[in-house]
């Protein structure tokens, strides 16, 4: 049984938040709402990032999804037709059901072979680690530099594709124009 | 008679001498009890942790001092729309609102009851929970980044290793914020002014996050106080040693916050009001607020990176430090005031074309130069010389930069026979000003 610490009640309230949250986006029918609910979600694990007292990890859930992540997904709503409608049920319900009936099966089974106790912040507050940020620093530049520079290298690829997929050529741009002009 | 004796200028000049005199020494006194006052939080933390467990004693001294830094900003909010106001007044040679209690001090307080007055409209296919959130929530990126701001020795909230980042992400959470405000109003105008300022905020942002990753490189760390610390041990403003980045962190910071010149987010010309246009009454007003409170904590931001936070040459050993970082930090809020009443507005494209073609590219470059000159400093011993050297050829390259900017756009020489105020003279502007100065 967990219990009853300053740690354990954050760490209780902050997982309530971000799995009710989460729950929601699912279930909400309004695609805004359930975007909304994402943010809040992500904000969610960010806090329980800090119970950890894992800083830069918490900052770097905040800054990426919470602030980014989430503008991406705006503009992706933004771009589909038909937001205002409702969203109506999955054809493929059953299946999503027991999927996640296994899911929640298999978490179970880790979750059980773990005390909680020995995971939250109480348990790592003795271990008295203050300061994450050099020491990602160091090991990104120094034992993971590849592995740090492929993903970058990856990233700019991306970019450089996304771009290059979007990009108009100036002959549409030449089209697009005759075709104003034709109108007026 | 006594009305007479009251209004004589003699008496009027005697008192505000006396008066000054009775309000330094008061004042020295005041300054010497309330010199650091983390003595207080201490002691609240002291007394409970005597009597009850540390986890409340903890709760308690945080809580004391949330309660100081909101406190900081809510008189902030109640008295700088009267400051901004009262100067922009005095720029255009007008009195500005002087009516509402001693020079108009009550003003803020009488337009908050009137606009709590105001019936609350909601658009009937507005999304109303969305329409009812983000007046409030964009209070908390407001707030929250106030966290580790240094505000003497020993007086920071959160003295994190990672207060830049969490400034920087918390006030990230500003953008979807403002979509879902313009979103769910349910209005052509509200969505597009939304739409752009979140595109201007999301191009901004990468200046801004370039700027201070210079600043992270000179100094070596992200924690306020260490780098507030960096810039008094090597007896350097960092405002002069990167001026780009000073600019950059200025420039791009009032797109972030919609000051002037990069308020497009309330063009009234083009779009009507932005994305606030369908809020009425204090829902409103709560967005006016968060960018009055943005731009003291720019002010902020700008005193503890670029200058030298509660330092000013050996003062702050007789002034509280807190007030030397206000003082800096109001300097900076008139600046802002300043570029208000005088600069018109950008145009959304001029706008994204300066950010995306001109300032990343340049800031990128700086930033090359900025970590070429930290490894010549990493290598070699004479650091304070070095540090001379490299903020004469930066603030130089800067100089060169503006010079050549003006040579490339044609930008008028200064001519003191164009600019002299020809036209206000003669129409008696500057007496009409004396008159202003008289009424109050």
């Amino acid at each position: 049984m967990i219990e009853l610490n300053i740690y354990n009640f954050a760490f209780l309230l902050f997982s309530l938040i971000t799995l009710l949250s989460a729950l929601g986006v699912a279930l909400v029918n309004s695609l805004m709402r359930s975007l909304f609910l994402l943010i809040i979600s992500f904000i969610g694990v960010a806090s329980l990032f800090v119970l950890l007292s894992a800083d830069f990890i918490a900052i770097a859930q905040l800054l990426i999804y919470a602030g980014s992540i989430s503008i991406l997904l705006l503009f992706a709503v933004m771009l589909t037709p038909e937001i205002s409608i409702n969203n109506q049920n999955s054809k493929y319900f059953l299946f999503a059901a027991l999927a996640s009936i296994l899911f929640i099966y298999i978490m179970f089974l880790f979750i059980s072979i773990f005390d909680i106790n020995q995971l939250t912040g109480s348990s790592l507050d003795k271990l008295n680690f203050n300061d994450t940020i050099d020491k990602l620093g160091n090991l990104l530049l120094g034992k993971y530099i590849i592995a740090f520079e492929l993903a970058s290298i990856l990233l700019l690829f991306a970019l450089i594709g996304a771009i290059s997929i979007v990009r108009n050529s100036q002959s549409d741009f030449n089209i697009i124009a005759t075709k104003i002009k034709d109108k007026k | 008679m006594i009305k007479n004796f009251f209004s004589n200028p003699l008496f009027i000049k005697l008192t505000i001498g006396f008066a000054t005199l009775v309000f330094l020494f008061v004042g020295y006194f005041i300054s010497k009890l309330l010199f650091d006052l983390s003595v207080f939080s201490e002691f609240i933390f002291d007394f409970f942790l005597a009597r009850f467990s540390y986890n409340l004693a903890y709760l308690a001294s945080s809580i004391i001092g949330a309660l100081g830094i909101i406190s900081f900003v809510g008189l902030v909010l109640l008295i700088g729309s009267w400051v901004e106001r009262r100067v922009i007044a005095r720029f255009q040679i007008r009195v500005g609102p002087n009516r509402v209690g001693p020079f108009g001090l009550l003003q803020p307080l009488a337009d908050a009851i009137k606009l709590m007055q105001k019936e609350v409209l909601v658009p009937d296919i507005a999304d109303k929970l969305l329409f009812l959130i983000p007046p409030v929530a964009i209070f908390l990126p407001a707030i929250l980044a106030w966290g580790p701001i240094p505000w003497g020795p020993n007086m920071s909230y959160l003295d994190i290793n990672v207060g830049i980042l969490y400034v920087f992400a918390v006030s990230s959470l500003t953008v979807p914020i403002i979509f879902f405000a313009g979103w769910s109003s349910m209005n052509h105008y509200a969505l597009l002014g939304s739409m752009r300022t979140v595109a201007m905020m999301v191009s901004y942002e990468i200046p801004v996050s370039l700027s201070l990753l210079s600043v992270a490189l000179v100094t070596g760390t992200l924690n306020f106080n260490e780098i507030v610390m960096w810039q008094s041990n090597n007896s350097i403003w960092l405002g002069l040693f990167i001026p780009f980045a000073l600019f950059t962190f200025f420039f791009a910071s009032t797109a972030e916050i919609n000051r002037t010149p990069n308020d497009i987010a309330e063009a009234e010309s083009e779009i009507v009001a932005g994305y606030h246009i369908e809020y009425s009454g204090m829902k409103a007003g709560l967005f006016m607020a968060v960018e009055l409170g943005n731009a003291v904590l720019l002010g902020a931001l700008i005193s503890s990176l670029f200058l030298n936070g509660w330092f000013l040459f050996g003062i702050e050993k007789f002034v509280p430090p807190y007030i030397i970082f206000i003082a800096k930090t109001v300097f900076i809020y008139l600046l802002l005031i300043w570029l208000r009443a005088t600069f018109p507005r950008f145009r959304l494209d001029q706008l994204m074309n300066f950010a995306w073609k001109t300032l990343i590219p340049a800031s990128i470059i700086h930033f090359f130069l900025i970590a070429i000159e930290v490894s010549i400093m990493s290598n070699f011993n004479q650091i304070p010389y070095l540090i001379a050297l490299f903020t004469i050829v930066n603030i130089s390259l800067v100089v060169a930069l503006a010079y050549l900017w003006g040579k490339i756009f044609h930008v008028q020489q200064y001519n003191a026979a164009n600019i002299q105020p020809k036209f206000a003279t003669s129409i008696g502007g500057l007496n009409a000003m004396k008159e202003v100065s008289s009424i109050d």
